[in-house]
């Protein structure tokens, strides 16, 4: 079976089984002589998408009148099975045939597949920033290099603009110089006495320190969780510091 | 009674103008998918997609505005039923309508913007 022949009928899947059965056939012939490839795939998805939001309209469709109904071909009229319940204004409902669902049905499977995506999408994209390097996973050390080496890469550095480290999606700042740019001096500092925690931005002194103020503290937390988390909060600080100044300062 | 119940080509939603490029089409024969896009873009100058002709032909068949014949070679030609031709007919005959409103109307519109 050639490529293009197993990609029409894969796109024929998407369509709903009823639908495969009448129009099926005949739109495979029409695909292969029309040897098109990928260009109708977009045109084929839109029809099949409107074959399942269509499909059970036609049952639901009011009965046409009289001297109409003459012309429906007998095809159409054997399709249409058992009405369940009759309203005054003519419009039928049937139940779907085997094979086929309705369309609340398939509005809820509509529904639920989103859902999913969804969730797939956002606990796939957390999973993919989450995870530095994926020989090494969560939590890797990464070693930076030292300031110099992060000056090579980005001279603004030393003026106060954080570094960008893609690999362990950090970043990394210059704390004194970044202070001193935000009070709107244009200051250099190439030399750091500290490590910086890429996490709080405090110095190696401090950092312990400023991890364990309030930021992780809530209302109504016992004393017992609030130490537990922050020593948990600490120890990942530690474990994720090895920045450029920590480096530097050695 | 309301009008949807009256009119079979009610149905065709976005698909009314690619369902109309179809009956003409089919207005003057049988016409398998294949001919019908080819048909099209001869007259129209349109491009049906596969996906796009075989949605709006269930929905003619389904409004009972075309009919499928007998299998030939793995395909269905299609023919237009009677309700089909009233239908284009209908259409053409409001487009012909909108044609000489247009037509009346716009000497006037370009003398106010003169």
């Amino acid at each position: 079976m050639s490529g293009d022949r197993r990609l029409h009928r894969l796109l024929l899947r998407a369509y709903p089984p009823g639908w495969r059965r009448r129009y099926g056939a005949e739109l495979l012939a029409l695909l292969a002589e029309r040897r098109s490839g990928w260009r109708d795939v977009p045109d084929l998805l839109r029809g099949a998408f409107d074959a399942w939001l269509s499909g059970r309209v036609a049952a639901r469709q009011p009965a046409l009148p009289g001297p109409l109904l003459a012309t429906v071909p007998a095809r159409s009229v054997a399709a249409v099975s058992l009405p369940v319940s009759s309203r005054a204004h003519g419009i039928v409902a049937t139940a779907p045939s085997p094979g086929e669902m309705s369309r609340r049905a398939f509005m809820r499977r509509l529904l639920g597949a989103g859902v999913t995506l969804l969730t797939l999408e956002f606990a796939t994209g957390t999973i993919n920033f989450l995870w530095p390097q994926i020989r090494q996973g969560l939590g890797a050390k990464f070693r930076v290099g030292t300031v110099k080496d992060v000056l090579a890469v980005d001279a603004r550095f030393a003026n106060g603009w954080p570094y960008a480290y893609n690999p362990a999606r950090a970043f990394l700042v210059n704390v004194p110089a970044a202070k001193e740019l935000a009070l709107g001096q244009d200051v250099s500092i190439t030399e750091l006495a500290a490590p910086t925690c890429w996490r709080c931005g405090a110095s190696a002194r401090t950092w312990a320190a400023w991890c364990r103020r309030p930021a992780i503290r809530s209302p109504g937390t016992s004393a017992a969780a609030i130490a537990a988390r922050t020593t948990s909060w600490a120890r990942r600080c530690m474990r994720v510091r090895p920045s450029v100044a920590w480096t530097a300062s050695r | 009674v309301a009008p949807r119940d009256r009119d079979p080509s009610a149905e065709l939603g976005r698909f009314a103008e690619p369902a109309m490029l179809v009956l003409v089409s089919l207005s003057d024969g049988p016409r398998h998918g294949y001919a019908i896009m080819a048909d099209v873009e001869a007259f129209s100058g349109s491009a049906l997609g596969p996906g796009t002709l075989y949605a709006v032909l269930a929905r003619l068949e389904r409004a009972g505005l075309v009919e499928p014949l007998p299998v030939e070679d793995r395909r269905h030609p299609y023919r237009i039923t009677a309700s089909g031709h009233e239908a284009i007919a209908a259409q053409l005959s409001q487009m012909e309508e909108l044609l000489r409103v247009g037509r009346s109307r716009l000497p006037r519109a370009g003398q106010q913007h003169a």
